[in-house]
C-alpha cells in the first residue's frame, strides 16, 4: 500500500466520467493510474446479487493487481501507447449531474444535510444512458444493455486470486476454440495488458458485437504464446444482467415493475416464469396497476411465449417497442386464464 | 518470509478498510453511515477521503501511482 497514493471515493457526483469508466453496478471499483490520468489497471468483478458480490475478487487478487500495475508504472511513459486503449471514447456527458434526469444534484455531496440523497450513486449512470435512449425512441445497444461481460460469456473462469489466470475452459465455447487451458496467464488482451479480471472485461466490454476476435499473449509454463479468441454475432447475449442494480430501472421501462423468477411449481407454462413481484409506487407499479399480481404464471409475455428467461423478455420488449407502446400479457392465476396490458416506458 | 508477511497483514488492513463500508450499518440511517465513514478516513494516513485533485497531486509530487478505491456506502 505504501507504494500507492490512496484515494477513497464515495460518490460520483463531479467525477470525470471520460476518465472513470467502469462497470457502474458495482459497488466497488478500483483504479490504478498514473498522476497524468494514463490508467495502468482496474480491479474489481461482479455478477451476483449483495449476498455473494464479493465472490469474484479477494485481497489476493488485488494484491496482484497492485503489483502488476506498479511494474506497469515503473515502465512509464516507455509504455504509454499500449496503456492508451485503457482510457475509453469520451461519453456523451463528461460528468453525472450532466445527464438531464440528474441535473438536481450538484458537483459535491452535501455534508450538512441529507447527505445520502446528494450522492449519485455508480448505477445511477447507467439508469440515466439507457433512459435518455427510451426518450428520444432509440434502442438500447447491446454494449449499453449487456456491460462488462464476464469471462464466462466467451467460456472461461478466471481465478479471482490472481491476475487473469484461466481456472476453467468451458468445452464448445470460444475460449475452447481458441485453445486456451486451465493455468493460462492471460498477459495481453487486444494488445493491452492485464493487471486483473477487470481488466480483461474491459476489453469484452470495448470489443464489437459482431465479427470480433481478440488477440490474446498467454503465459503458459512459462513460455508466451499468441491465440486468438473469436466471438459470434451476438456474443453478448448470454450475459444475464438480472443481478444488477440498475435492472430495477430495466424493469420499470419493459414489464411495467415486475419481477419474474424460474417457476418451480410443477404447474409451469411453456414459458416457465412466474410474477415474483410487481413494484408499489410510480413508474414501478405500472404492472400491478394493469392487474398483474405476483404468484401469476406467464402464459406469453410481448408475443413470447416459448421457454425464456427475464434478462431475455427485458430485452426483447426493450428492443421491440417504444415508450408508449402496449405491451399484451396474459397470465394463469389458479384456474383462470387473464389477458392483460401494460404500458412500455 | 516475516516482511512477505508483514507486507500481506499490512494491505489485508488497509486494503479491508478500502473494501468495507467502514461505519456500523445495524441501526444507522444512511446519512449515519456516510459521516461515520467520513470521520473515519477523513485523517486516516492511508486514505486521502474523496479528493481527487489532492490525490493527483500526492501521486504527482511523490511520483507514485494512484490506487482510486471507489466505494458506494449507503
Amino acid at each position: 500500500m505504501d507504494e500507492f497514493v490512496c484515494l477513497r471515493m464515495i460518490q460520483m457526483n463531479g467525477v470525470d466520467l471520460a476518465q472513470f469508466q467502469f462497470d457502474y453496478d458495482m459497488s466497488f471499483a478500483v483504479f490504478f493510474m498514473n498522476a497524468d490520468g494514463t490508467i495502468y489497471g482496474r480491479y474489481g468483478t461482479r455478477d451476483a446479487r449483495p449476498d455473494d458480490a464479493d465472490k469474484d475478487i479477494s485481497l489476493l487478487g488485488l494484491r496482484a493487481g497492485m503489483q502488476a500495475a506498479l511494474a506497469l508504472h515503473h515502465g512509464y511513459p516507455a509504455n504509454a501507447q499500449i496503456l492508451e486503449p485503457k482510457l475509453g471514447s469520451p461519453p456523451k456527458y463528461l460528468t453525472a449531474e450532466q445527464y438531464p434526469e440528474m441535473q438536481s444534484y450538484t458537483p459535491k455531496i452535501n455534508y450538512q444535510s441529507d447527505v445520502a440523497k446528494s450522492c449519485i450513486h455508480c448505477h445511477q449512470i447507467h439508469n440515466a444512458e439507457r433512459q435518455g435512449l427510451r426518450d428520444s425512441n432509440q434502442l438500447i445497444p447491446d454494449k449499453i444493455l449487456y456491460p462488462y461481460p464476464m469471462p464466462h460469456v466467451v467460456g472461461l473462469s478466471l481465478d479471482s486470486t490472481k491476475r487473469a489466470t484461466v481456472k476453467q475452459v468451458i468445452p464448445g465455447s470460444a475460449a475452447a476454440a481458441a485453445k486456451l487451458k486451465v493455468g493460462d496467464e492471460i498477459r495481453f488482451a487486444n494488445g493491452q495488458p492485464l493487471v486483473s479480471v477487470a481488466d480483461f472485461q474491459w476489453v469484452l466490454h470495448q470489443t464489437p458485437d459482431e465479427g470480433a476476435s481478440i488477440p490474446l499473449k498467454v503465459l503458459r509454463a512459462g513460455k508466451e504464446g499468441a491465440l486468438t479468441l473469436s466471438l459470434s454475432n451476438g456474443w453478448r447475449k448470454a450475459s444475464d444482467f438480472t443481478w444488477r442494480v440498475s435492472t430495477w430501472d430495466l424493469r420499470r421501462m419493459a414489464l411495467g415493475g415486475m419481477s419474474l423468477e424460474l417457476d418451480e411449481s410443477g404447474q409451469s407454462t411453456p414459458l416457465n416464469l412466474k410474477v415474483k413481484g410487481v413494484g408499489k409506487y410510480g413508474g414501478h407499479a405500472v404492472a400491478r396497476k394493469a392487474g398483474v399480481q405476483a404468484g401469476d404464471r406467464l402464459l406469453s409475455l410481448a408475443g413470447v411465449s416459448e421457454t425464456s428467461s427475464e434478462a431475455e423478455l427485458i430485452a426483447h420488449i426493450l428492443n421491440t417497442s417504444k415508450k408508449g407502446d402496449s405491451i399484451p400479457i396474459t397470465v394463469r392465476r389458479g384456474s383462470r386464464t387473464l389477458d392483460l396490458k401494460f404500458v412500455a416506458q | 518470509m516475516k516482511s512477505h508477511f508483514l507486507r500481506l497483514t499490512s494491505l489485508t488492513f488497509a486494503a479491508t478498510l478500502a473494501l468495507s463500508n467502514t461505519g456500523n450499518t445495524a441501526d444507522k440511517t444512511r446519512d449515519e453511515q456516510v459521516m461515520d465513514d467520513r470521520d473515519k478516513l477523513i485523517d486516516n494516513d492511508t486514505w486521502i477521503y474523496n479528493d481527487l485533485t489532492k490525490g493527483k497531486e500526492v501521486a504527482a509530487a511523490s511520483g507514485k501511482p494512484l490506487m482510486v478505491v471507489f466505494r458506494c456506502i449507503p
